[in-house]
């Protein structure tokens, strides 16, 4: 074949496998532009990755292309206009693929190769693009490949520390880091309970870089480590957020049961309404406003024994994140008052563990191991025996009647790992309760279950270097059902309570997080269908709950994106908007814009935001027994507008060796809140009724919080002290909420001594409101005849104008972690604490009665107090082994 | 740090703490504040006032309080104190807290429609007072008597239907009978109870019972309906509200009670006729 020939065939050629492609044909200049390169690592699977089963000698470029198609039977288009003439090749490249051969018969020309559809086509070698040099990577544990998240990752240039960039691993162990520095670089992590980590590299790596943390060497039940580490600061992992992990919650003392709610409680931003709900209410609002999001997905009344601990097994927990703010680090979620995160761990993929705990309410346990190679999977449980113990102390006359309460708890995730950033993780979790009473006369009977459901799937994936992709599927339902029967020794059984519901939250979200060479730019979209479905239509247990009958369904479809960037370093911006249909009720758009400043030991920032949801409570916060138990029903609103959430803050933090202290202020105002009506007497009212029979309000919050860490030596602190102001309005009167604490102040401790670490919790708060009584006044019964005859008039002043006692409490605890004589990498730890030291007589709500004498003048006005927590001691024994 | 030193700071720093963040106790109730009753009654040249430590033990301290009546025209202090016990214009005397009954003859009887005011000194500092005397309430129904038939039952009533205005001033309406009773050792006279006790203000009608058969009975008798203002009515409704409640008439830091003016309508005859 003549060369001009080959020439022609080789259009031809060139030209049928870019028509397909949808390059037209009659515009060359699309042709023209196409530009190859060599060197190409192929994708498996590729066309370039084909075996080129390729063995020729001396011969003219085309004739080695044509054969190479021939060869490997795949289309190889070309432009014998575009060889050089008289080039002939040779290529021993039987054991090359099609792109080993290519660059073997290419080398010596201009010329490059492209994968365009089923054809490779030949092409002029363009110059390369400039490439945006980007580190990517996991974070992981050395043995169990757990990832870790919020590691610390800084790549500096060898020999020094100038021009070094860092990024933090996100809670998949994940990190992106662009426009790192070229040539030879050191990678070094950091992150907490870990010794750090460091390697040199003569180039930035190009691909994943998969970094293996190894245990650090000291004492996980210190906050010690916590401190000394940094990386592992509650305050200093996230900007937005405090951070509780389990080392931390071992290092305070433990109130019945080991609970990551209760450690949480420390931040400025949360505020626990009693000793006996351990949710924390976020910066003025209540906890309907702060959802509880475990993987993903919402837990309805995650907790137990009336909210006095939390429903989520410490043994599960990788780490839980306090959001203040429903801005910037909470957009996705679009709640009134932040939230609350847990992410739960995966299971180790080195070996089968086991792990638990005895305790005296219940024990708990967990199994975790690895199923393949990139498989784990976690199993864990926890059962009371509550009822039992009670049961014992009845038969043995310590009691008068046991108490027939009973929960258990349980949670399996299991993750697949892919390979560089891909994984699935598959999350199911159950909590039931319940109540059978039947006292001892046989009269009375209350059956009550209650419990949720949930199950989430959470994928990640990668799309080019830079971008991760987030996709979460959940679903979750509480149900309860509840019987009360009286007289049921008569012919005709009263029935004194009688109903049931569930709520339940079934959500789709999908997130893309670009790792841009200036910022982060994040974009997501979320499908949300919440229920609420109660019906007490018969209820006589009017001091906890009202009669009442809901039944509502929504959709809510949200999206939203944000951008994080520097405007000028140090200068950094990030701005967000969220867009929502509440379907039925309303739109609502929820922008939030921050600018910041980070110096070299310190930073500060300014920001705006402004936020809605759908739920409402039929939670009365003014009610005593709001106090007394945490749980709530929420249903959708029905009819707009729906709360609403704006908010501006200020923040400063600095660190100096082993402090870091963190500044906060912040106001903002809640509207379209549905709240009830003032209580006269917060003791008699119902916790739980219909919010459509309520009254649109609003409230408002604003505060200094402030916040900070130390370590020297053995010993570690947290602390944290808050002065707030809180209001609702209703109508025209404005109040105090009653769960509202003034100031609080919390201290944190640990001090190591051997494998002992003792551990104490003082918290200091001002008290609660109540209103006032003024006077008690008799008033006579005035007639001409003077008969005499009075009554008492009680006058109580403004609604909650009062402030209950102080409140003191100093919890102690200590814990001696020891290996198990010959058994390896075992340990049991034995734990004591005792909560509320010395008694404090702190209380929840006050009382003033006055008697009146029935047989003669008199009168006895008298206070009565109800109490917090006593003192009280708790043991128990963890194991892990 | 040893943990002795770590408990050492932190008790010191409890203490210090509890001292800043002790505020008084809202249950407590001020031992302080006074309770003032005060009705005057139009017609009357008499006025007492009735001033008490409601939150102190009988054996406390009694008030030390000073107070003047102002009417348009003149201001009359209370110028001497009587003891409580004996009552004091129909307030609350029969408690066990210290109290005492300040009683001022007046230059002119309390008259409808004025507006007298109230001024005084007591234990947390000055106060005062306001109000307006209402009108009397009027009787449409019966007119001036009413021959009532002894029942033939002996667990009857006597029935009076009556018929009224009550004027706008009045917030408690109630019916009162001074009556001359007799039996077998002779006869007498006192306050005689009447159903209900108070009529509503708002309505036009209602019946009042007399029960028939008493110890000693019934032979006639004179009845009149005693208006009184609001400020002693929203007292008495007022138990368990929270502030800002209704008006009582009186002003003034630590001061609770009330100071109101009364009235009574035209007065008809009741006379019993045996069967």
């Amino acid at each position: 074949m003549s060369r001009a020939a080959r020439s022609g065939t080789a259009w031809l050629i060139l030209l049928a496998a870019v028509v397909p492609l949808g390059l037209a044909a009659q515009d060359p200049r699309q042709i023209v532009l196409l530009r190859g390169r060599i060197g190409v690592e192929p994708e498996p699977g590729s066309l370039l990755a084909t075996p080129s089963r390729l063995t020729i000698e001396r011969l003219p470029l085309a004739d080695a292309l044509a054969r190479l198609s021939e060869r490997s039977r795949v289309q190889i288009a070309f432009s014998s206009t575009l060889l050089p003439t008289g080039h002939h090749v040779d290529c021993d490249c039987a054991g090359l693929n099609v792109a080993g051969a290519l660059d073997r018969l290419l080398r010596d020309t201009d010329l490059g190769y492209v994968e365009l559809g089923s054809q490779v086509v030949v092409v002029p070698r363009g110059e390369p693009e400039p490439a945006v040099a980007t580190l990517t990577g996991v974070v992981r544990e050395e043995v169990s490949l757990e990832p870790i998240a919020f590691a610390e990752v800084v790549v500096a240039p060898a020999g020094g520390v100038a021009g070094s960039v860092a990024g933090f691993s996100d809670r998949f162990g994940a990190f992106v880091i662009p426009d790192p520095p070229a040539g030879p670089v050191r990678i070094e992590t950091t992150a907490f309970g870990y010794a750090d980590w460091a390697r040199d590299y003569a180039e930035l790596p190009g691909t994943p870089v998969e970094i293996l943390l190894a245990p650090a060497p000291i004492e996980l039940d210190s906050l010690g480590v916590l401190v000394g580490g940094r990386v592992g600061d509650p305050i200093s992992i996230s900007r937005d957020a405090f951070v509780v992990d389990p080392a931390m919650i071992r290092t305070m003392p433990t109130v019945m049961e080991t609970d990551v709610l209760r450690v949480i409680a420390i931040s400025p931003s949360a505020s626990a309404p009693s000793d006996f709900v351990s949710v924390p209410y976020i910066r003025g609002g209540t906890s309907e406003g702060t959802p509880v999001l475990f993987d993903g997905v919402r837990l309805f009344n995650p907790f137990h024994l009336g909210g006095f601990f939390s429903a989520v097994n410490p043994e599960a927990v990788d780490h839980a994140t306090l959001l203040s703010s429903s801005g910037a680090g909470a957009q996705h979620i679009g709640s009134l008052s932040g939230a609350i995160e847990i992410a739960s761990r995966d299971g180790a993929r080195d070996r089968h563990r086991v792990a638990g705990a005895v305790g005296l309410a219940s024990s708990r346990l967990s199994v975790e191991g690895p199923v393949g190679g990139s498989t784990s999977y976690l199993v864990d449980g926890r059962r009371t025996y509550i009822d039992l113990l009670t049961r014992g102390l009845e038969l043995a006359g310590v009691i008068p009647e046991h108490f027939p309460y009973s929960f258990s708890d349980l949670h399996a995730k299991v993750t697949h790992d892919f390979g560089d950033f891909r994984r699935l993780s598959v999350t199911g979790y159950l909590n039931s309760e319940g109540i059978s009473y039947v006292d001892s006369a046989a009269t009375d009977r209350i059956r009550f279950d209650w419990g949720n459901t949930a199950v989430a799937a959470h994928y990640r994936d990668h799309v080019g270097g830079r971008t991760f992709l987030d996709v979460t599927l959940g679903h979750s339902r509480f149900a309860n059902d509840l019987l009360a029967l009286s007289g049921l020794d008569r012919p005709v059984v009263d029935t004194s309570a009688f109903g049931g519901g569930h709520m339940s939250e079934t959500r789709a979200d999908i997130r893309a997080t670009w790792h841009l060479s200036r910022g982060t730019l994040t974009a997501g979209g979320q499908a949300i269908r919440v229920a609420g479905v109660h019906d007490y239509s018969h209820s006589e247990l009017e001091d906890v709950l009202l009669p009442l009958k809901l039944a509502a369904r929504q959709w809510r479809l949200g999206a939203f994106a944000s951008l994080g960037a520097t405007i000028r370093d140090p200068w950094r911006t990030r701005v967000g908007v969220r867009l929502d249909r509440f379907a039925g009720v309303a739109h609502a758009f929820s922008p939030f814009a921050e600018l910041s400043y980070e110096g070299r030991w310190w930073a500060a920032r300014i920001s705006g935001a402004r936020s809605h949801q759908s739920l409402v409570s039929l939670r009365n916060e003014e009610s005593i027994a709001a106090s007394l138990l945490a749980y709530d029903l929420m249903v959708p609103v029905q009819n707009g507008p729906v709360p609403r959430n704006t908010e501006v803050s200020a923040g400063w933090e600095g660190w100096r060796g082993s402090w870091r202290l963190r500044l906060d202020a912040y106001a903002r105002r809640m509207d379209n809140l549905r709240l009830p009506g003032l209580a006269e007497d917060p003791l008699n009212e119902p916790v739980l009724g219909d919010p459509s029979l309520r009254l649109t309000g609003s409230g408002t919050a604003s505060g200094v919080e402030a916040s900070w860490s130390w370590a020297g030596g053995p010993l570690s602190t947290v602390g944290s002290y808050r002065w707030s102001r809180a209001t609702r309005t209703l109508d025209t009167v404005t109040y105090v909420p009653r769960f509202h604490r003034e100031h609080e102040l919390e201290l944190g401790a640990a001090l190591e001594s051997g494998r002992s670490t003792w551990t104490a919790r003082l918290s200091l708060r001002s008290g609660q409101p109540t209103t006032p009584i003024l006077a008690a006044v008799p008033v006579g019964i005035h007639d001409s005849r003077g008969s005499g005859d009075t009554q008492w008039v009680v006058l109580y002043g403004e609604y909650n104008a009062g402030r209950l006692p102080h409140y003191l409490r100093l919890d102690l605890g200590w814990r001696r972690r020891s290996p198990v004589p010959r058994a390896g990498e075992r340990f049991v730890t034995p734990f004591v604490s005792v909560t509320n030291l010395f008694s404090a007589p702190n209380v929840l709500a006050g009382e003033t009665r006055i008697d009146l004498a029935d047989d003669g003048p008199g009168v006895s006005i008298e206070r009565t107090y109800l109490p917090q927590m006593p003192m009280l001691a708790f043991f128990g024994l963890e194991f892990r082994f | 740090m040893s943990a002795h030193r770590l408990l050492a700071l932190l008790a010191t720093m409890t203490a210090g703490g509890c001292d800043y963040f002790a505020p008084p106790d809202p249950l407590k109730l001020d031992p302080d504040i006074i309770s003032i009753a005060m009705v005057l009654v139009a017609g009357e040249s008499h006025a007492q006032l009735l001033v008490g430590h409601p939150h102190r033990a009988a054996s406390g301290a009694p008030p030390d309080v000073t107070a003047s009546l102002i009417a348009p025209g003149w201001r009359f202090p209370f110028s001497y104190t009587t003891d409580a016990e004996e009552g004091c214009g129909g307030g609350p005397t029969s408690w066990s807290f210290p109290m005492i009954c300040l009683n001022a003859s007046l230059p002119e009887p309390i008259r409808e429609g004025v507006t007298y005011r109230l001024e005084g000194e007591g234990p947390k500092g000055s106060f005062t007072g306001e109000t307006v005397i209402p009108f009397a309430s009027l009787i449409l129904d019966p007119g001036d008597t009413v021959r009532l038939h002894r029942p033939a039952d002996s667990s009857g009533w006597f029935r009076i239907p009556i018929r009224y205005r009550a004027s706008p001033e009045v917030g408690t309406l109630r019916p009162e009978m001074f009556g001359t009773l007799r039996n077998s050792n002779g006869s007498g006279s006192r306050w005689i109870n009447v159903n209900p006790r108070a009529l509503n203000v708002e309505d036009r009608t209602d019946t009042l019972s007399i029960w028939a058969y008493d110890e000693r009975r019934i032979v006639k008798g004179s009845m009149h309906l005693l208006g009184i203002g609001w400020h002693y009515t929203s007292f008495r409704r007022s138990s368990r509200t929270r502030f800002p409640w209704p008006s009582f008439g009186l002003t003034g830091d630590g001061v609770y009670g009330y100071f109101d003016g009364s009235a009574k309508s035209r007065r008809f005859q009741v006379i019993v006729e045996e069967r």
